[in-house]
């Protein structure tokens, strides 16, 4: 027993599961960490968005059309990144929007995965007519391009919040679900999957419990990439008019905006823009390090 | 002879790029209650699909036919896959090959067997569950059984993780355990700790015990009767005793020739030449045929399953002749 007692010590500092293992490995990667952190940044700006903004958001006052950021001459305190062609507030529209961009794209890829995932594991497990069905669907909407599809959605359904989650999921969940699918067909051949089957699990069982735990790595690492593209998608949808509709404000809607004075107020314009750009390149690099800690081919 | 198990005609066939595949070929088998029945055969004659497919665990596009397949009176060929399912596990428990792969790493041990409890006995009480669970670790043999349950499967040894199977095979005390090579990956002495404790369990909980291996030696030493298989078919039934003393069947007794003895070990192994016939080219005939040293023209033709006494049986052509 004393022997036994002995060993156990060692044992024991390794008691974590696989997923708390690769958590361990991406916070010793500094760049992932800070950019993790940068996305969680935006969150909160999103959610305390109505105490954090100087201004009300939609208050024009025209006035201040066009009025430059506060650092350069005609700027004023409190409207720090200047005024857009109808007076309001460009830092305020932008806290904003980052509601609309980090919403948006939380929605759909939480959407997208969750049907992708349970489609992918239905066709992944039960094959079979099932797999052929799901299977094609996929082929078939991925022959569509993304984003002209879901302007042609946008335009008959017309614009709104709801209209833009639908027309951005439409194939959204093709991804996750051929990553599932594909990752399930492996992992039904494996040994703990038989010894299951063996001991009497039911197959809905087999599926949420012994396929879908060991397989999660890769969908959270898709689904991280994903929101990246998400968010430049929702951003490109807006810009063209499509997505959120004036007063509401989204960084590609303020992009748009700025667009026309480009040459004489550049602020209104590249602000949301480096806005778009930092929070998509924050994603891609916690994604990237995200990646690199699920790899088992990466290993410690 | 009331049989716990009794399996009748039995074939399972897979097609193939290259053709139909009989896996098993006419296999007739019964395990009694209480006993420990060996199921003897090199790689791919059959052993496994056998059982698997009494269980129904057989994919398409594999096909299972069987004339009767009884477990305590019940036809498993007429029972819904709902029915089955209630069976594996809960009646008959299957150990399988490969213990270092057979647990799913995203879960602790605990977990596992507190989850197949659950799922044969639904309204079990959480708290009565984990108790079992604890109590099955113990019964096999793990130290620290309690603080151990918080474990992950690639935080035990091999032959701690095949114990730990064991204890999950065995949580709904099974009629019925089918321990399908349960000692290939683990250490000479390890393996007879294991092969103890599934004797253990047999003696203290009553079931049946149906050995899979490849290795005539274990059968020898711990099973009641054995049944040889070669290339799908079974070929010698027998008392383990009589079989091992005096067998019949010319593949018998090759294999036994070509196993090393501490007895003798200055006598020399004898392989059986040739190799396992190609499953898609089998002839109707003896399948022992190209490699019996004893062949004669009438083993060309079908072969049935020979008694020799009440409990011995062989599937050869000389048996015939004899009687």
């Amino acid at each position: 027993m004393s022997s036994v007692d002995a060993a156990l010590p060692a044992a024991r500092s390794r008691e974590e599961s696989i997923l708390a293992g690769n958590l361990r490995d991406f916070l010793a990667n500094r760049m992932s960490v800070a950019a993790s952190l940068i996305c969680l940044a935006f969150c909160l700006i999103a959610i305390f968005a109505p105490m954090l903004a100087p201004q009300n958001p939609y208050e024009t006052d025209l006035l201040r059309r066009l009025q430059p950021p506060a650092w350069m001459d005609g700027g004023e305190r409190g409207f720090w990144l200047g005024c857009d062609a109808l007076g309001r507030d460009v830092l305020s529209r932008m806290i904003y929007g980052t509601r609309v961009s980090i919403m948006i794209g939380v929605a759909v890829v939480l959407l997208a995965t969750v049907i992708g995932t349970t489609l992918g594991l239905l066709a992944g497990y039960l094959r079979g007519p099932v797999d052929i069905v799901i299977a094609r669907v996929c082929d078939i909407l991925l022959g569509f391009p993304y984003l002209i599809f879901a302007i042609g959605l946008m335009a008959m359904m017309g614009p709104g919040l709801q209209n833009i989650i639908l027309a951005l999921c439409y194939k959204e969940w093709v991804l996750p679900c051929r990553v599932v699918r594909a990752e399930t067909l492996a992992a039904r051949e494996q040994d703990y999957v038989e010894a299951a089957r063996a001991l009497g699990a039911s197959r809905w069982h087999i599926m949420r419990r012994e396929i879908l735990p060991n397989i999660l790595s890769p969908v959270i690492v898709v689904a991280t990439f994903r929101m990246a593209y998400i968010i430049i998608a929702e951003a490109s949808l807006s810009f063209l008019g499509l997505g959120v509709q004036p007063p509401t404000a989204s960084w590609g809607s303020l992009v748009a905006d700025g667009r026309a004075f480009l040459l004489d107020a550049w602020w209104v314009s590249t602000f949301p823009g480096l806005a778009i750009l930092a929070l998509v390149l924050a994603i891609n690099v916690a994604s990237q390090g995200l990646r690199d800690a699920f790899d088992p081919r990466l290993s410690r | 002879m009331s049989e716990l198990l009794g399996i009748r005609g039995l074939r399972t066939t897979f097609p193939t790029r290259h053709g139909l595949v009989r896996a098993v070929d006419g296999v007739d088998l019964d395990v009694r209650p209480g006993e420990c029945l060996g199921v003897v055969g090199e790689s791919g004659s059959g052993k496994s699909v056998t059982f698997l497919s009494v269980l129904g665990l057989v994919r398409p596009p594999g096909r299972v036919e069987a004339e009767a397949i009884t477990f305590l009176g019940r036809n498993l060929l007429s029972l819904a896959p709902t029915e089955i399912r209630a069976i594996r596990g809960r009646d008959i428990a299957v150990t399988m090959q490969d213990a270092l792969t057979a647990l799913n790493p995203a879960f602790t041990v605990e977990t596992q067997i507190v989850e197949t409890i659950e799922a044969h006995e639904p309204g079990i009480a959480k708290g009565e569950a984990r108790a079992r669970a604890i109590e099955m670790l113990r019964l096999v043999g793990i130290p620290d059984a309690e603080r151990r349950l918080a474990a992950y499967p690639h935080q035990f040894s091999g032959g701690m993780r095949q114990r730990v199977m064991v204890a999950i095979a065995l949580a709904c005390r099974p009629k019925l355990l089918i321990a399908d090579e349960p000692t290939t990956a683990l250490d000479v002495t390890i393996q007879s700790q294991v092969l103890d404790l599934i004797d253990d369990m047999r003696s203290e909980l009553g079931m049946s015990v149906v050995l899979i291996t490849h290795d005539l030696g274990i059968v020898a030493e711990r099973c009641d009767r054995v049944a040889v298989m070669y290339a799908g078919q079974v070929v010698e039934t027998g008392p383990t005793a009589e079989v091992v003393a005096s067998p019949i069947h010319p593949y018998t007794q090759g294999l036994l020739r070509s196993m090393p003895s501490l007895a003798h070990l200055d006598a020399p192994l004898v392989p059986i030449d040739g190799t396992v016939p190609d499953p898609t080219r089998l002839s109707d005939g003896c399948r022992f045929l190209p490699r019996c040293p004893h062949a004669v023209e009438a083993c060309a033709r079908p072969i049935a399953l020979h008694a020799v006494s009440p409990d011995r049986a062989a599937r050869c052509v000389l048996v015939e002749v004899a009687q």
